[in-house]
């Protein structure tokens, strides 16, 4: 077969075209997936770290929800959204002004893969903010800070430069379980090479182009990962250095 | 619940097809992670450098790029697997990159003195590898190794895609043949999976334990 290799079918049209719209669309999820998981799994992991006795009810209510999440597989997730909460009435006409810009195919994918992610993330930073001392809230609270405020200002923070070598390989995982979408019919990279090898029966030649994607986009978001970590690092505690994150340790 | 009762054989079919891709695939990336990390560990540059591509090259794939990989390429290359082969082919490959790290850090855990000791006494170190070193990274390693366990079973659910009939997909058959019970029956199968993974986990913590004590 490596005869007649035939790159053709994805450098140039249509099967080129195919394969940047998939990749527009495979970033797009990538991105907001990141941000969303990232919002929800702070506040996941901040209820999990409270210590009001009036609030344990939420933590085992969040702790449930973390390993919910995380044993049940992601495609099982995505299947889930689309063909359970996306049939309801009600789902359908909530998400309907979104319509003109995302599929309902693309919000249940975003919306599985940000809340798949965002118990992994919890979990990252919830170490993150146990490995800060104890000390530190003590003395932000003994300052005159209310809990809060000092868990924002000071705590957070540190937690996020402690944990983010960590978060960061999340984000490289939620990058590569994008691909995932496509078994809900998301139009992504992985969907574009299936449709550009279906058409042409070069299969080598159409899912190489889409793993040359995704190295690329990993890469260069490990390469940006490091930088934000070092940046972190140097403005909470000048001089401490640690890994940076690698790219795809978790898949 | 008569969707679940009504079509429980069925489903649960496909939870044996699932322990059968889940277990190939655990021998299989044993074998090759242990292989592969054990290079990764070794000195010679001759052994180590390939030992790293083959991680850095898995390990930046999406896995489902991986399973299509494996099932179109290989056969387009003259080995013609059934799916389910191709399956087991390609979760136990991806998964053993991610063990060859874990038995790569495990190996670096063991003391530096444990090798010498060993050399020193005449084993060769091929045997210093497998009688002294390894066993006692392997102990260390445990907790990591079942999580990344947990981890292949879950992805056991991607080879759905080329058409493996595992327990998902049978799952999928039966909900887009009853079409009005999506809740009930994805429902179940996340219990399943939960059940399954959860009751690992709780396993691999007391492990940890244990080690600890």
């Amino acid at each position: 077969m490596f005869n007649d290799l035939s790159w053709s079918v994805v450098l140039d049209d249509p099967g080129r075209s195919f394969l940047l719209h998939g990749a527009w669309v495979s970033l797009q999820l990538a991105v907001l997936a990141i941000i969303g998981s990232t919002v929800v799994g702070t506040l996941v992991a901040l209820g999990r770290v409270s210590t009001a006795p009036a609030l344990a009810p939420l933590r085992w209510l969040l702790s449930a929800y973390v390993e919910f999440f995380r044993n049940v597989p992601l495609l099982v997730q995505l299947v889930f959204w689309s063909f359970g909460m996306f049939s309801l009435d009600l789902v359908r006409a909530a998400a309907a002004p979104l319509n003109p810009v995302y599929s309902n195919q693309f919000l249940a994918g975003l919306l599985g893969l940000t809340i798949y992610t965002s118990a992994y993330v919890a979990e990252a930073l919830r170490s993150g903010i146990q490995s800060v001392p104890r000390g530190q809230l003590e003395a932000a609270r003994a300052g005159g800070l209310g809990y809060w405020a000092a868990m924002r200002a000071v705590v957070l923070p540190q937690a996020f430069a402690l944990a983010f070598p960590a978060i960061g390989n999340q984000y490289i995982s939620a990058t590569k379980n994008t691909s995932v979408v496509m078994a809900i019919g998301v139009t992504d990279v992985v969907f574009q090479a299936q449709q550009i090898e279906s058409a042409t029966f070069a299969a080598f030649e159409a899912y190489t182009a889409a793993l040359v994607i995704f190295v690329v986009i990993c890469l260069a978001e490990s390469a940006l990962l490091a930088l934000v970590v070092r940046g972190m690092l140097t403005r909470v505690r000048p001089g401490v250095r640690t890994a940076a994150p690698t790219p795809a340790l978790e898949s | 619940m008569g969707a679940i009762t009504d079509n429980l054989p069925f489903m649960l079919a496909g939870l044996w097809e699932t322990a059968k891709l889940a277990v190939l695939a655990i021998v299989l990336s044993a074998v090759l992670g242990v292989l592969v990390g054990a290079m990764r560990s070794a000195r010679s540059r001759l052994v180590r450098w390939p030992a790293i591509g083959y991680i850095q090259l898995i390990r930046s794939a999406p896995l489902i790029v991986f399973i299509l990989y494996c099932y179109f390429v290989l056969s387009d290359l003259g080995f013609d697997l059934t799916p389910f082969w191709a399956g087991v082919v390609a979760l136990g490959v991806f998964t053993s990159a991610y063990l060859a790290e874990i038995v790569h850090a495990g190996i670096a855990s063991v003391p530096r003195g444990q090798w010498e000791a060993a050399r020193a006494c005449g084993l060769s170190q091929a045997i210093t590898m497998r009688d002294v070193v390894l066993p006692q990274a392997l102990r260390r390693m445990a907790p990591a190794l079942v999580s990344e366990f947990i981890k292949l079973i879950k992805d056991t659910s991607l080879v759905s895609i080329i058409g493996v009939f595992e327990f998902f997909h049978r799952v999928e058959v039966t909900n887009s043949r009853l079409l009005t019970e999506p809740f009930a029956v994805l429902g179940f199968a996340a219990v399943c999976y939960f059940v399954l993974n959860y009751g690992l986990s709780r396993f691999a913590r007391r492990l940890e334990l244990r080690l600890d004590a």
